[in-house]
């Protein structure tokens, strides 16, 4: 009788660990801040591409639509992203020099960039939604917002000034 | 001079040589596609050097020269490459070459010319794809026109065609310069877009088209994403334990959902993992139970300060949900708490207890540590108490009261438990100065009993005798010494009586007889002799005292003739 008992009790036990790993081996995905390519382009349909090196912004028409470049975004923070090129190998970043505030690509990995905060500040930019379309406003540059010229095919670059001729405003959708 | 002359021509042809290999040459990645019959402009990108260099444009060798006659169909003019009109056979590579004294820049370019096709006002070749969102409004854009705006920057009127039928300024389409604004832009809003001007140069009009190839980004009506578990809460959970938070939700494709802590993400803190579970819905497709989990391996004391936030967004809106950690009520705290009120609880029932058996512990405690009070009662006095009690001269009304501090008195509190009691008419000689004598002797005395009896009698007892006035004298304003109030009757109405007495009962209240005054042998033991020991000075030594019961007869006996 008590070795039915004692029986009884120990499958009971293996019945739970059976149990307990298998609700610990369901499928879960690791999950981290994930590099999404996103396409962007200004309110007047200018897309991004690269000249001489430079980010600009223009009007591509049929046989150079491939040039386009798509931004890669990681999410730092809840509204704090970083925004690359080329697969997240070049970074755009605010760079001060007296008092002039400079958009500048860097060779640097967008993942890598995740890792250290004080060093990612300059790539860091503060997207803001508004209806459609978002703004990026440079972290490390308080107040200077990523913008494109109204003449196409002038570069990528920062402003702190709100004028007709300069667009901070840009479609961003995943692609 | 022959060889002066070829050595020049040498020279000559070196430098030419030097000069053209000088130039640093590149190809331009971006293509111009014009239509045949249209008059267009190629302006390169823009300048490598500054101001003060010189632009020429070539041909498809890259020597010869375009022509700066403004009449040639293609020509140059203010550093740009003219088509007036283009035609086919001008396709092919042109060079435009930047020089200033100390660099040179030749550049690349494609131009192909397309046909035209009749009935056809767009080829996927010349097309420039521009997307809008569907939902509000957005512009379209003409572009490469500012070239042909005048001196005012306005550009010839822009006429616009929608897979070649023309649009009319109206509600929906809106022109301003190169830009047609679309409002509620919708999925029908699809498709080529052709814009127009017409252009003059050198006294002839030319037509100058671009093409739009427009997309609309659909964004199909969201719903709120919902957070199905926890609902908002705090949980306690044990320092360095580890911690799954699970994040129940039903997403549609797309929706973002993220874990912060302390305005972050979480899953950026060390030691916090994030894994997520999708559950396909059977009945819709588009909507799947995401299970998000966070793992905190060890938690933290700074895990306590700010809750854990689950997060899901869409377009819709967003839902959030918290869970905040709290460290368990520890046990020790919880002994210490349960301390507390048990102390608590002892010390008020302990209270109750002596409110209640005060009088017996006060007995009982005296009783067992007599010794030591022997020390401590050598305080100069001589009697315990001192009784004052009504004297009646009257024959017969003063039996209760004399039967009481004669005989039971005494008896008691002199035979049964040690106290020595001064009892005026008792205790004087005779021929003694009665103020004298009730001056000193309450000032030997410990305790001043005062004997109330019934208000019946017509005898206002402490009237104004010297012994009351002396007495209360002494007890109340010189030596402070206690008084103890016994009644021997109920009295109902203290009206009459001084308010000295009044005081005394107010303060101390009285003590009320219950006993028998027949009785031969009273007890001490009753509560009303409990009571007055209570409130006697603990006694010094039992019985130290006694008198024979014939002398108290024969004062009683005196006092009765």
């Amino acid at each position: 009788m008590d070795l039915c008992v004692s029986l009884r009790g120990l499958l009971i036990t293996v019945l739970l660990f059976l149990f307990h790993s298998e609700t610990m081996s369901l499928p879960f995905e690791k999950m981290t801040s994930k590099k999404q390519a996103y396409r962007i382009w200004d309110i007047y349909q200018k897309t991004f591409y690269l000249r001489n090196n430079q980010l600009v912004a223009g009007y591509l028409q049929g046989p150079n639509t491939n040039l386009e470049e798509k931004i890669d975004m990681v999410s730092i923070e809840p509204h704090s992203v970083l925004l690359g090129i080329h697969d997240g190998s070049l970074c755009l970043a605010c760079v001060k020099s007296g008092d002039t505030v400079q958009l500048q690509l860097e060779a640097v990995n967008i993942t890598d960039l995740d890792k250290d905060r004080n060093e990612s500040k300059r790539f860091t930019f503060i997207k803001s939604e508004n209806g459609s379309t978002c703004s990026f406003e440079s972290a490390a540059c308080p107040g200077w917002f990523l913008c494109t010229q109204a003449d196409p095919d002038r570069p990528v670059s920062l402003s702190n000034t709100q004028t007709e001729a300069i667009i901070t405003k840009f479609y961003f959708q995943k692609e | 001079m022959m060889t002066l002359f070829w050595f020049a021509c040498f020279i000559v042809l070196f430098i030419s040589s030097l000069e053209a290999d000088d130039c640093v040459e590149f190809e331009d990645e971006i293509v111009l596609v014009i239509f045949e019959d249209e008059l267009d402009v190629h302006h390169g990108s823009s300048r490598k050097f500054g101001p003060p260099s010189n632009i020429s444009w070539y041909g498809s060798d890259g020597k010869t020269a375009i022509s700066m006659d403004r009449n040639s169909r293609v020509h140059q003019h203010r550093e740009m490459l003219w088509f007036v009109p283009a035609a086919i056979e001008d396709s092919g590579y042109y060079y435009l070459v930047e020089r200033n004294s100390t660099h040179c820049h030749k550049q690349k370019i494609k131009i192909e010319i397309l046909k035209k096709h009749p009935g056809r006002c767009y080829d996927v070749l010349s097309e420039y794809e521009q997307k809008l969102l569907s939902g509000p409004g957005g512009f379209i854009v003409c572009p490469h026109l500012n070239i042909f705006e005048d001196k005012n920057n306005n550009l010839p009127k822009v006429q616009w065609y929608k897979d070649c039928k023309p649009l009319l300024n109206n509600t929906k389409f809106n022109g301003l310069k190169a830009n047609l604004y679309l409002r509620n832009i919708q999925k029908e809003d699809e498709g080529h877009y052709t814009c127009l001007i017409s252009y003059g140069y050198m006294g002839k009009h030319y037509n100058i088209t671009r093409s739009i190839h427009l997309r609309i980004i659909g964004r199909e009506k969201k719903k709120m994403p919902v957070i199905l578990t926890p609902e908002n809460r705090t949980m306690e959970v044990e320092l360095g334990s580890q911690l799954l938070l699970d994040c129940n939700f039903t997403a549609q494709k797309n929706d973002l959902q993220y874990w912060t802590w302390n305005g972050s993400f979480a899953h950026k803190e060390p030691n916090i993992t994030w894994s997520e579970l999708s559950v396909p819905n059977l009945n819709d497709m588009n909507i799947v139970t995401r299970v998000s989990r966070l793992v905190i391996l060890k938690v933290e004391s700074r895990h306590y300060l700010y809750p854990f936030l689950c997060w899901v967004t869409n377009e819709a809106g967003i839902a959030t949900t918290y869970i905040a950690l709290r460290p368990p009520v520890s046990d020790s705290r919880m002994y210490l708490i349960g301390g507390f009120i048990s102390l608590a609880l002892v010390v008020t029932f302990s209270m109750f207890l002596y409110k209640i058996f005060k009088v017996e512990i006060v007995l009982l405690y005296r009783d067992s540590c007599h010794p030591y009070f022997l020390k401590k009662a050598l305080d100069g006095k001589v009697y315990d108490a001192y009784i004052l009690y009504p004297k009646y001269f009257e024959e017969g009304s003063s039996y209760i009261s004399d039967i009481f501090v004669f005989k039971i008195l005494p008896e008691v509190l002199e035979n049964q438990c040690g106290y020595n009691l001064f009892i005026y008419g008792r205790d004087d000689l005779v021929g003694e100065d009665a103020i004298m004598v009730i001056n000193e002797n309450i000032r030997k005395s410990r305790r001043l009993i005062i004997v109330l009896t019934g208000e019946h009698s017509s005898y206002n007892w402490l009237g104004n005798t010297s012994e009351q006035q002396i007495a209360m004298y002494n007890a109340l304003v010189q030596d402070g010494i206690k008084i103890i109030l016994i009644e021997l009757e109920k009295i109902k109405n203290y009206g009459n009586m001084p308010e000295s007495i009044k005081y005394l009962k107010q303060k101390h209240g009285v003590i009320q007889w219950k006993g028998d005054f027949m009785e031969e042998v009273p007890s001490a033991k009753t509560k009303f002799w409990r009571c007055i020991r209570y409130h006697m000075p603990a006694q010094r030594q039992q019985s130290s005292f006694t008198r024979e019961p014939s002398v108290l007869d024969s004062v009683l006996n005196s006092k009765k003739k």
